[in-house]
Order: C-alpha cells, then sequence, then structure tokens
C-alpha cells in the first residue's frame, strides 16, 4: 500500500487508521487535531452493545451466561463504566506524572483503542454458533487476538497522549490500574455513608411520628 | 457533538439516585416442599418424590412391658424376612417389628450370656418352687438346646433323636445400644455404645459373640474410649463398626475368634485441606520441635452411619462438620468398595451433596448433616439431613433426582415432618423414618411423578435411550425444571439419529458434551447436503482480498462491459 498521506484522512476514518498504523495515527490525532469525541462516543456505544451481543447470542457451547440473568444495566456497568474509571483513574496518575495529555486526548485515544476488540468479539460470537467443542480453540484465540491487539493499541495511545517514554507509560499504567481499586473502594464508602444517613433520616422521621 | 455540561449534571444525579435505593436483605429459601439444583447451582422447584403414607407412633408400637420408645437411634430391615429393628439409646432395647405394620415381636433387653451348670440348677429349683427370685437371676431364661459332643454333633439317644437339655441363660443388659444389624443368618447385631463393647447374637437374644476394645495400638490415642455406634457385617462376616470420635475409619473385626479379632481401619475420610491446613504445615517445617504439637493436628472427619447393598459396596455418610466458617464437604456420600476406596462420583469429579444455599443461624452456617443413608433394590440412594430433616435422592450416578421435606418442626408436628430425624430405611420401595425425638417411623411411598422418574433414570443409566423417552415425557409434563429429563430426551434423539430434536432438548438440558457431539453430526450432514452453496460461498471469501483490493479496475471493467457503447 502506497505511503497514506496523513493531511487527507477525514478524522472520521481515525479509527480505522489506527487499527494498522496506531504510532502514527495517534500522533496525527494529537498534533493535528484530528480527534472526534462523536466518534468516540459511538465507539464505546459499539463497545457495550457488543458487549451484550456476545452474551445474548454466543454458540450455546461456548456461552456461559445465564439468559435469564442478563442485566443491560450490569453490562452497562461493566463497560462504559469501567471505561469512565480508567479514564479517570489515568488522568489523576498522569497529571501527576507531568503527563501532557487531556481528558480528551485520553477518552478519544482509548475509546479508538476498543475498535479491533470490538470487531473480534463480534466475529467471535457469529463464528460460535457453528462451531464444536474441539473447535473451541478458535474461539478463544478470536477473542484473545482482539483483546491482545485492543491492549497494545491502548498501551500505544497513552505513550502518545502524555508523550512518556516506554518505562513510563508502564508504571502509568499500572499506577492507574491501582487507581481504578481506589476509586471503586471510595465510590463504596460514599455509598455506605449515604446508606447511614438515609437509615438516620428514616429512623429519626419515624420516632417523631411515632411520637405525635 | 458536544455533551454539554447538562448531560453530565443529569449523569451524576441519576448515580446519586441510585446510591439512594434501600438494600435488599439476600435470603435463601427453598422455593417449596421439593427441589433439585440445576446446572446453575440455583434450587428449583420440582415435585414431591415421596409422600407420607403412615406414621407409627407411641400409640401403635406399644411396647408390652417396657416404657414407650424413648430416643429409637437406629432402624435396620431385614429385607429377606421383613423384620425391622430399632435400637434405643434411653430404654436400653432392640425390638423386633414386622416391617409391613410395624406390630411389635420382640422386645430385646440384653444378650443371653450362658449360666453355669449349678447356677442353671439353682434357677431352675427357684422357678419350680416359686420362691421369690434372687435379683441376680432376674431376666433369665431357659432355653432347651441339643447336647453337643466335642466336635460340636448333636448327641443322639437310643431311638435316633438328639438328647436335648435345659440350658440358664443370664441377662447381661445393653446400656445405650445405638445400632443394629441383621445378617442373613438372623444373627443380631448390636452397637451396646456404653458397655463399649459390640454384641452378636441370635434370634433368641442368645450371645453368640461379643466383641470388645481392641488392643492399644499405635494407630489409636492413648486417651480413645471405645464407643460404638454403628454396624454393619458383610458377607465374609466381617464387622464394621463406628465409633464415637473414631476419624480413623470403621473399626473392621472378624467374629470367628472368640472376643472378635480386630483387623484393621476402614474407609476413613480424606481430610480437607484448606489455606490454613497448607499454612499450618508449612508452619510445622519451620518451627522448632516444641511448638509444633501446638499448631494442632488435622483429623478427617468421622462417619456418622453405614449401609451395606447385596452386593458388598458398603454406603458411608458423614456429618459435615457446622462451625461459622464451614461451607459443606464434598463427598458426603460414598460407596465404598472392598478395599474403602470411594466409587461414587459424578461425572468422575467428587460432589457437594448436600444443600448448596447455607443459611447462617446463631453464627453457625447450617450444612446438611446426613445421618443415615439407605439404598433400595434399584441402587437409588437416599440419605437424611439431620439439620432440616430433608431426604435427598440420587441415582448410581450422583445425579440429583430429588431434596424433599419441610424443614424440622418442634413437638407439635405436621405428618411427614420430622423432628430429630436419626435413621432412614427402604422396605419394599417405601421410606422408612425414624424420628429420635417424636419417637415415631414414617412411611413414605413413591408417587406417580417419583414412579416415573426412577423408570426413567434406570433406563437412561442402563444406556437404554429410547425407552426412556415416554417416562421422560411423563416426568417433564410435571417437573419442567428437570434438566436431567432434557438430557436424556437429548440423547435419545441423539441414537434415534433425530439431530434438530436432539440439539433442542440437549440445550434445555445444558449438557454442552453431549450438544457439541451432535452439533457436530448436524452440521456434517447439512454442508453434505448443501454442499454446493457452500462450495460457493467458500470460494467467494476466498477470492475476496483480492476483489477488494482491485476493485477500482474491476468498477471500470463492468462499465466497460455493461454501459452502452458510445461515446465517452
Amino acid at each position: 500500500m502506497s505511503k497514506l498521506n496523513y493531511q487527507e484522512i477525514s478524522k472520521y476514518k481515525m479509527p480505522f487508521v489506527i487499527l494498522f498504523h496506531p504510532v502514527e495515527g495517534f500522533e496525527e490525532m494529537r498534533w493535528n487535531k484530528k480527534e472526534s469525541i462523536g466518534v468516540a462516543n459511538w465507539i464505546l456505544v459499539a463497545f457495550f452493545m457488543a458487549t451484550v451481543i456476545s452474551q445474548q447470542y454466543t454458540g450455546f457451547i461456548f456461552n456461559n451466561y445465564r439468559p435469564e440473568q442478563l442485566n443491560v444495566f450490569t453490562v452497562f456497568m461493566t463497560t462504559i463504566v469501567v471505561f469512565l474509571l480508567v479514564v479517570v483513574s489515568n488522568m489523576a496518575v498522569c497529571t501527576l506524572s507531568d503527563g501532557e495529555g487531556s481528558f480528551k486526548d485520553v477518552w478519544v485515544n482509548l475509546a479508538y483503542s476498543l475498535v479491533p476488540y470490538i470487531i473480534f468479539l463480534l466475529i467471535a460470537t457469529f463464528v460460535s454458533n457453528f462451531m464444536t467443542q474441539q473447535e473451541g480453540v478458535f474461539y478463544g484465540m478470536l477473542v484473545g487476538i482482539g483483546v491482545l491487539w485492543t491492549m497494545g493499541l491502548m498501551f500505544l495511545g497513552l505513550k502518545t497522549a502524555h508523550q512518556f517514554t516506554m518505562g513510563k507509560t508502564v508504571g502509568s499504567v499500572l499506577l492507574t490500574l491501582a487507581g481504578v481499586v481506589i476509586i471503586v473502594f471510595l465510590i463504596l464508602l460514599v455509598f455506605a455513608l449515604v446508606q447511614q444517613m438515609m437509615d438516620f433520616i428514616t429512623t429519626v422521621y419515624n420516632e417523631i411520628r411515632y411520637r405525635m | 457533538m458536544k455533551l454539554g455540561r447538562k448531560f453530565y449534571v443529569i449523569i451524576a444525579l441519576l448515580v446519586l439516585v441510585t446510591m439512594l435505593v434501600p438494600t435488599m436483605v439476600p435470603s435463601a429459601e427453598v422455593p417449596s416442599h421439593a427441589y433439585v439444583y440445576n446446572s446453575w447451582l440455583k434450587a428449583v422447584p420440582s415435585p414431591l418424590m415421596y409422600v407420607p403414607k403412615a406414621v407409627y407412633g407411641a400409640n401403635n408400637m406399644a411396647l408390652e412391658d417396657v416404657a414407650d420408645l424413648q430416643s429409637p437411634q437406629d432402624l435396620f430391615i431385614n429385607k429377606k424376612t421383613g423384620e425391622a429393628y430399632i435400637a434405643d439409646e434411653k430404654s436400653n432395647v432392640v425390638i423386633k417389628y414386622s416391617a409391613k405394620t410395624m406390630t411389635q415381636l420382640h422386645t430385646y433387653r440384653g444378650c443371653y450370656v450362658e449360666m453355669s451348670k449349678s447356677d442353671t440348677n439353682r434357677y431352675k429349683l427357684m422357678l419350680a418352687n416359686k420362691i421369690a427370685m434372687d435379683p441376680a437371676f432376674v431376666g433369665s431364661y431357659l432355653r432347651d438346646e441339643k447336647v453337643l459332643d466335642e466336635n460340636g454333633e448333636p448327641v443322639l439317644d437310643e431311638n435316633g433323636d438328639p438328647v436335648m437339655e435345659t440350658k440358664g441363660y443370664r441377662l447381661d443388659p445393653f446400656k445405650s445400644p445405638k445400632g443394629v444389624f441383621v445378617n442373613n443368618e438372623g444373627t443380631i447385631i448390636v452397637a451396646d455404645q456404653e458397655n463399649a463393647r459390640v454384641v452378636l447374637m441370635d434370634q433368641d437374644g442368645v450371645m453368640i459373640n461379643i466383641i470388645h476394645e481392641p488392643p492399644a495400638s499405635a494407630a489409636l490415642s492413648s486417651d480413645f474410649k471405645f464407643q460404638p455406634q454403628k454396624v454393619v457385617q458383610d458377607a465374609s462376616n466381617t464387622l464394621y463398626v463406628l465409633c464415637l470420635g473414631g476419624n480413623r475409619g470403621a473399626f473392621m473385626f472378624s467374629p470367628e475368634v472368640e472376643g472378635g479379632e480386630f483387623l484393621g481401619f476402614y474407609g476413613a475420610n480424606r481430610v480437607r485441606t484448606s489455606f490454613r491446613l497448607l499454612l499450618d504445615l508449612a508452619l510445622k517445617r519451620i518451627l522448632p520441635k516444641q511448638y509444633r504439637s501446638s499448631l494442632g493436628v488435622y483429623v478427617p472427619v468421622e462417619m456418622s452411619n453405614l449401609y451395606i447393598d447385596d452386593e458388598g459396596f458398603i454406603y458411608a455418610v458423614t456429618t459435615a462438620l457446622a462451625t461459622a466458617n464451614s461451607t459443606g464437604d464434598t463427598d458426603t456420600i460414598r460407596k465404598l468398595n472392598y478395599k474403602g476406596t470411594n466409587t461414587l462420583s459424578y461425572r468422575g469429579e467428587s460432589r457437594n451433596y448436600g444443600d448448596l444455599d447455607v443459611i447462617r443461624l446463631n453464627m453457625i452456617n447450617q450444612v446438611t448433616q446426613f445421618t443415615d443413608v439407605t439404598v433400595d433394590e434399584r441402587g437409588f440412594i437416599s440419605a437424611i439431613d439431620l439439620t432440616y430433616g430433608r431426604v435427598f435422592q440420587y441415582d448410581q450416578e450422583a445425579n440429583q433426582l430429588v431434596i424433599q421435606n419441610k424443614g424440622r418442626t418442634g413437638s407439635m408436628s405436621q405428618v411427614g415432618t420430622t423432628s430429630y430425624p436419626t435413621s432412614i430405611e427402604n422396605y419394599e420401595g417405601m421410606l422408612y423414618v425414624l424420628d429420635g425425638n417424636l419417637k415415631q417411623v414414617t412411611t413414605y411411598e413413591l408417587t406417580e411423578y417419583g414412579e416415573y422418574l426412577q423408570n426413567a433414570v434406570i433406563m437412561y443409566n442402563a444406556g437404554h435411550y429410547e425407552e426412556a423417552i415416554d417416562p421422560w415425557m411423563e416426568v417433564l409434563k410435571r417437573n419442567a425444571n428437570m434438566e436431567l429429563a432434557y438430557t436424556g430426551l437429548g440423547r435419545a434423539y441423539m441414537k434415534k439419529g433425530e439431530y434438530k430434536t436432539a440439539l433442542r432438548y440437549l440445550r434445555l438440558g445444558y449438557d454442552r458434551v453431549t450438544y457439541s457431539t451432535v452439533y457436530e453430526e448436524y452440521r456434517g450432514a447439512w454442508i453434505t447436503a448443501n454442499f454446493s452453496l457452500v462450495a460457493i460461498v467458500v470460494i467467494l471469501l476466498i477470492l475476496s482480498p483480492f476483489a477488494i483490493t482491485r476493485r477500482q479496475k474491476i468498477g471500470a471493467w463492468f462499465k466497460r462491459v455493461f454501459t452502452k457503447s458510445g461515446k465517452r
């Protein structure tokens, strides 16, 4: 294929460019403002829907999800909310390590990296309906390729967004994961405190009511 | 698409609102009287397999001259003679009943030990002269027997009739008999707990052999008290005795020798490995010698009861530990062969035979604690659980058939419920459950659903999948939750070659392995039938990369060929 002229590529084609030319693609997006939050958000919607589809329509042999327990809200939590947490945590960690990326940069880069996972997940879901157990290796392989590709892209995307060196990127990824855990812990804490507060308010209210 | 500030504010409000929803308390209540665990390990309702038929309480089991049953501990039914034996530890008796009607036939207060000739004569004199009986002779018993010479052959008189003499026997009473077993010759074997012995006697109660504590050996700790609780005997006359605190397995005795010969231990449970155990093992290596003993010893759990079937397999149940942390043990029901190895496995693996939803009550996890097991002629294993009085039934492949019966009740009981189930037995297709608190025996008979299910399971396990189709359909009519039935039907249709129907049923039965096998056949057949279509699609797929990369050239070619010729 001829060398791509990056100047000409529209911002809507960037996700597919990133698939095969990650480094140049991310750099291009950053310096020439080819980022599009709209595209990123549509990719997130596709991520969510692909997860739901994989839970519903994976072939019987490979599907470990109880059909009556498919809860769209749970899927939302595990996909979109997890993504949000990762981005927030990443911003928190990288700002402290002199990262240069803005919220928009990280959001868009990570969202664009999800594309291979979505594609392979959908292909795997479709194909799993026609495979037997012995061929299950291929199912795992398809999903595995998608996951690895996505992880690679995410890594490169973060590196480019914050302009880190390789070593620093590795460190920041680990810290980001730790950060996610801490954020979840804090949210649960707040949840419990709000519960206690509600309990207190209802108890006081009942006390007053019964004494009147 | 700019997501404005409003959007984020709305999201934040939604999140806050969801946090205000009050938490709900989870409850693990079983859905109905009877249930089964499906492949998702969830309890789903099922019809009852057994319904109570009759209750034999203190009224209709009235003992002749002894107080009512006070604390019956073991029930044994001799299937050949139709006699039932109950051991009662508080009244210190073993009572023989007719199993069909539970009418009392005989009471054994102990075994009769032979008196010396002089004592026999004294006793005969006392009886003949009707004088006050010496308390030492109370409960004694006279019996006419053949005189035997040194070889054990009966001595014959002039006419060829055996010479009879009257022998006297003194009563050696039981103290807390907890287990009873009767072998094919009619020998009654009693685990006489507080007397620390196992008594073998004949149908008249005359002692044949008494087995005492085995000699102290390295295998037993020095403070071990021999307290036999349950006993069975196999076809080679070996006795298997369960003792209180005997966690090394059942004690094996041979009764051929007078006083019994201790043969060793049988069928001990495996020690449950846990994280703490591994930790202690590691610590033991590191610590100096004097601190090692303080770590404590991990011993296997002792068995609670035994049952022997006609083929000589011994079924052992173990009471799982009920502590604050226990989650129930696996392999609490085992089918042991002559070596003591467990041959009962669920698809090749061990399984948890108890309840999977464990409720926590009073700081203790209410795990299933099996007190007894019985196996009927067709091989169905029924075990009774002490925690809730439930009956669990499994087949020989450890498929779960049903868990039924309501929870334990107090003294105001409903027919079919138990308060403190101590023993379960089967006779002519019915289950007999002995209750130690309510002092009664409840009999249960098979329902129509139970019959269909058992018939279907037997044919299924024997591999006769097609003959099982009708009973499986009947089962499904009554219980749409029975995954075993769907798997059975799936395999039946697989054998018949109707792949599409088979796939449908296997999917409902969640049998992925068989589904995969059938699907392979189905797919192969479909491809063979539609081979031309498949071939075209495959060729197109292979050619597609070339087509896509050269799409402009192909497009131009099409234009050239299919548009009207003329001036361009």
